[in-house]
């Protein structure tokens, strides 16, 4: 049996704020292994935002600890690294995809696809651009490389954000809310790229507020109040099989 | 081709071509004006010192009774001396078709073909000049042609008047260079042998010798003691000394003021370029500002935060050395022009362009480095976030300050213009940048008025000592009781009284006076002055002891520490600027006064804070009668007028002139009050014109970074509109409030100008008041100033927020909460 790709132990999360300290994360606990294709649902200021931020390093854990990384080999100790070698693991690790798409609006689709392997220095600069243009053709947008994000659709847009998100080929994909500024039928399509990723070995985690898509998910994590509920820690952990739409 | 991270870069630029552009115009502005003043400063320094050495200027110029060959090939092999010249100098007048007279000074040399000492150089014509001929120092001839409006060229013949009363026709055989005279304003100078001034009868003993000495050229005290065995040795000889001038060896006598005054250029000049890196950071902060949330996507897909810095410095390396190289040439070539006009009023010519290596690579660090350094601090600032940081910012900080506090409880002004107010304060470190850039440039201007103000006080202050409307002086002694008659007789004259004055020097133990008068006969002397008895032109504030003519005074404290009452003709009276030969006197000291060859000891009985004016002891007609030996015959008369307008003066003074002239006396040089003013006046006019046009070019520099500024806020805020235009705000108060955050900040900055100006005036006025008229300026503070800044930054405002304004009032509620 292969090890857990991510695992959070005792994960705690707090804010300073004017009426005291607040709890986003209250000693979560959490295993995710590789293919899976994991959603994080809960009502809004469950921490479900924070759970994913602290998992990319975009936000530091207050205490606990997160290793990343299937082999000893591998595995980084996510709360011990420095802002920088975050910005650089990240690149190299995880792919990530915002609700608001977060394109760079002075550049190009494929210059937005291009752009984590420049920062990274992934590929050589000659595979940059055929690699883009490839994702690009296999998310269907390559028609659109040489436009601006304005002047693309939502849906399209999104299909460049996750583009660029899988640049520099990484094991694992985390999307916040990506479906929720898109119409329901390019929602839809877009759910099934990502089941079409997991398909193909990438690890996803997902927040989300659609019940609609529970098919598409391996398992789903529910958090209230900071914590994973007791009903959802190990509903279909050991399910591995993908569920295709 | 490029990596992507740079097409971004240049995307981005191109997204905001007016801000670059300010950018590069304000670093160029700033490079621009330290490059003029710096290679002024450096040229200048090189040339006026070479120009001036190049004439070797006289070590020391001994006054002697007669100077013929013998005595001068003994003075050639005295220990010590180097060089050694006769010369003489008199006075005379060009008269114009017109019937003007015009002071001539001319200085008569033994050998034009062996001059080695305060050199003149050939320019037109002939040299030397042939007998009945004389050379005009090519200045004096182009202020001839201007004065008399005449084309008077080398041949023609000039009438020129003697002291003695005749006129002779003498032909201008040429000009000449003089580099060690200064630029003629009323005296012209010119150049002729002892043969030639034979020609017309004028036979004048060569009395001026001048020397140069073998060892330690720049030492006064070497000087003087070479000066003073030459005086004994030439006493000795039979020969009576009764003068010897040692000026301070090798420095031109404007050199002190001229750097002084170009130093002051530099540090406003260094002064605007700190504060053009200031913008540069203040625009560079508005750009990062923008660019937040999309720094914080690039750190989520790989980029580190010293990359994206990189990017961001890199840029301003490229911006920064642009403007360097656009500006620097043009503010070498400026400073080259510059520099040639200043040489040309100090009758200099540039040697060599070649500027110091030093020069150019203060300029680029200043120009590179400056900005760099400067915009280091907002680009770390915004790439050192963290990336969530960066995806959450809205533009305002979670902090609460005292001035959010202060705003909340203020119930006068509405909510929506609250949150305005307080969001001025949120980003406290642009604020400052702000504040110092408009605050700078408001307390740069509110100073050169200071300054005026200051110094027009002074004047007023000074003029307020003298209470004579016109000085006249002859060109030699004449009887008082003639002089009088003469000018009484003159309509409009209420009162004429005689005044004498002569230079004064330090008296040694030997005997000998020492003057530190220039060659031009007036630059660095002070003088012994007469007062007529019970004369009330002159009433000086007294800062210690009292005045000579204090009666009272004389009657209760003028005794000596025995209680014995002293002669009043054995009193002196020093104003401040003489302490300089009398470094530690002090009231109820005994001094030597040395002058014209003699010398009297006298008992200091006050020092007085007498403004704008040369050195001066004072002492009674007796006293200045025992020490010069001279009669009652007086060169000097000061005049009261009837009325004391401009004009009446003028007209008056014209009617002494042409009385004078008819009883054949010739005038050496009228000075009335308005013109001594406008003389003074003259050496601030450049330097606060100059100040006040930097504090201008600051000011608008400031406009454009108070734009950057409001527009960065109105980027960060935009959701903040978003929210104000959902709970219903109208664009008027959308664009109220920008116009009013702007005014708030201008407003602010004024308050800071003003206390700002306070020190830098105080601080700028000493400097200058001690430097040309060795006394400071106290503070003047012009009230019009301030209120002028006010407007001028009140426009500035309104002007750099509407542009602002009109793009904040035009953000939709759906643009703002997609942010």
């Amino acid at each position: 049996m292969t090890n857990p790709l991510i695992v959070l132990k005792d994960v705690c999360k707090t804010y300073p704020t004017a009426s005291g300290v607040f709890t986003a994360l209250d000693h979560i606990n959490l295993e995710l292994w590789t293919a899976e294709f994991v959603a994080i649902v809960g009502k809004s200021g469950s921490g479900k935002s924070t759970l994913m931020s602290v998992i990319t390093g975009i936000d530091q854990v207050s205490s606990g600890e997160i290793f990343i990384g299937e082999t000893v080999g591998e595995k980084v100790q996510v709360h011990r690294l420095t802002q920088s070698e975050l910005s650089i693991w990240r690149g190299k690790n995880i792919g990530i995809i915002f609700q608001f798409f977060q394109l760079l609006p002075t550049l190009t689709i494929i210059e937005n696809v291009m752009l984590p392997m420049d920062f990274c220095n992934a590929f050589p600069t000659r595979e940059r651009h055929p690699r883009a243009l490839a994702l690009l053709t296999k998310l269907g947008i390559a028609e659109q490389a040489d436009k601006l994000p304005s002047a693309l659709s939502g849906g399209q847009q999104q299909r460049a954000a996750i583009a660029r998100a899988l640049a520099n080929n990484p094991p694992i994909l985390v999307a916040d809310e990506p479906t929720g500024n898109l119409d329901s039928e390019t929602a839809d399509s877009i759910m099934q790229l990502f089941a079409q990723l997991v398909s193909e070995g990438k690890t996803v985690l997902m927040v989300t507020h659609e019940r609609d898509y529970s098919h598409y998910f391996n398992r789903t994590i529910r958090l209230a109040d900071g914590i994973i509920e007791p009903a959802n820690l190990h509903p279909e952990g050991t399910v591995r099989s993908v569920q295709h739409a | 081709m490029l990596n992507t991270r740079w097409i971004k870069l240049l995307r981005d630029i191109e997204t905001t071509p007016w801000r670059i552009a300010v950018m590069l115009l304000t670093i160029a502005a700033g490079v621009f004006g330290f490059a003029l003043m710096l290679s002024s400063y450096a040229l200048l320094n090189r040339e006026v010192r070479s120009n001036y050495l190049a004439t070797n200027p006289a070590s020391a110029t001994l006054e002697v009774d007669n100077i013929d060959a013998n005595l001068l090939a003994g003075v050639r092999h005295f220990p010590g001396i180097a060089l050694a010249q006769a010369g003489a100098t008199i006075n005379a007048d060009i008269y114009s078709l017109t019937g003007e007279n015009y002071p001539l000074k001319i200085f008569v040399i033994d050998d034009f073909n062996q001059l080695q000492i305060n050199k003149v150089f050939a320019d037109k014509g002939e040299w030397p000049p042939y007998g009945g001929s004389l050379l005009l120092e090519r200045n004096s001839l182009a202020q001839l042609l201007e004065q008399t409006n005449t084309s008077i060229k080398i041949g023609d013949s000039l009438q020129i008047r003697w002291d003695d009363g005749r006129i002779s026709s003498v032909i201008l055989s040429g000009t000449v260079h003089a580099p060690a005279m200064p630029v003629p304003s009323m005296v012209n100078f010119a150049y002729a042998s002892p043969d030639s001034l034979k020609y017309f009868g004028v036979n004048i003993p060569l009395t001026e010798l001048k020397i140069t000495v073998s060892n330690n050229a720049f030492d006064s005290n070497a000087i003087e003691q070479i000066a003073s065995q030459l005086a004994a040795w030439l006493q000795t000889q039979g020969h009576k000394v009764t003068r010897i001038r040692i000026p301070p060896p090798g420095e031109h006598p404007h050199l002190k003021i001229m750097f002084a005054v170009l130093g002051v250029f530099l540090m406003f000049s260094g002064i605007a370029l700190v504060l053009s890196a200031v913008l540069t950071a203040t625009i560079i902060d508005g750009l990062m500002a923008q660019q937040v949330k999309q720094i914080g996507v690039m750190k989520t897909i790989g980029a580190s935060g010293t990359q994206i810095a990189g990017l961001y410095l890199t840029f301003v390396f490229i911006l920064s050395a642009l403007a360097t190289a656009l500006a620097m040439p043009a503010g070498l070539s400026a400073g080259l022009a510059l520099s040639k006009v200043v040489l040309a009023n100090l009758n200099f010519e540039l040697q060599s362009f070649a500027l110091p290596h030093e020069v150019y690579i203060a300029l680029i660090a200043a120009g590179v480095l400056l900005p760099l350094l400067m915009t280091t601090i907002p680009i770390i600032k915004a790439t050192r976030a963290s990336a969530q940081h960066a995806l959450n910012n809205i533009g305002t900080s979670r902090q609460d300050y005292a001035a959010t506090t202060f705003f909340s409880r203020l119930t006068c002004i509405d909510p929506s213009l609250k949150i305005a107010l307080r969001n001025t304060f949120r980003r406290r470190g642009r604020l400052a940048l702000i504040l110092a850039l408009l605050a700078s440039a408001g307390a740069m201007f509110m100073s050169s008025l200071n300054l005026k103000k200051a110094s027009q006080q002074h004047l007023i202050a000074a003029a307020t000592e003298r209470h004579y409307d016109l000085e006249i002086s002859l060109s030699r002694a004449e009887d008082q009781q003639k002089i009088h008659t003469i000018i009484q007789a003159v309509e409009g004259v209420n009162f004429v009284e005689a005044w004498s004055s002569t230079t004064l020097g330090r008296h040694r133990a030997d005997g000998l006076n020492i003057e530190k008068t220039y060659s031009d006969g007036g630059h660095g002397a002070i003088y012994l002055t007469a007062i007529p008895e019970g004369s009330s032109l002159l009433s000086i504030k007294m800062q210690h002891g009292f005045w000579l003519s204090d009666k009272n005074s004389n009657t209760n404290k003028n005794t000596n520490e025995n209680g014995n009452n002293i002669n009043e003709n054995d009193t002196v009276v020093l104003n401040e600027q003489a302490l300089d030969i009398f470094p530690h006197a002090k009231v109820g000291d005994q001094i030597t006064l040395g002058a014209a060859g003699n010398s009297q000891s006298l008992r200091i009985v006050g020092i007085a804070a007498q403004k704008m004016t040369s050195g001066t002891a004072y002492v009674s007609t007796a006293t200045y009668q025992k020490i010069t030996g001279q009669d009652e015959r007086y060169k000097n008369y000061r005049i009261v007028m009837k009325q004391h307008d401009d004009i009446y003066i003028k007209k008056v003074t014209k009617q002494i002139e042409a009385a004078l002239t008819q009883h054949q006396l010739k005038v050496n040089y009228s000075l009335t009050e308005t013109k001594l003013r406008h003389e003074i006046d003259a050496h601030f006019t450049l330097l606060i014109k100059a100040i006040f046009y930097i504090a201008i070019l600051m000011g608008v520099v400031g406009t454009f970074g108070l734009a950057s500024v409001l527009s960065t806020h109105i980027t960060e805020r935009t959701r903040e509109f978003g929210i104000m235009r959902s709970i219903g705000a109208s664009s008027f108060i959308i664009v109220r409030n920008i116009i009013l955050e702007s005014l708030f900040i201008s407003l602010m900055s004024w308050m800071i100008a003003i206390a700002l100006s306070l020190p830098l005036s105080i601080a700028t006025s000493k400097f200058l008041g001690e430097l040309i008229f060795d006394e400071a300026f106290p503070l003047a503070v012009s009230l019009m100033a301030q209120w002028v800044w006010l407007l001028i930054v009140v426009t500035g405002a309104i002007l750099a927020s509407l542009y602002p304004a009109k793009k904040a009032a035009r953000i939709t509620i759906r643009e703002s909460f997609a942010m």
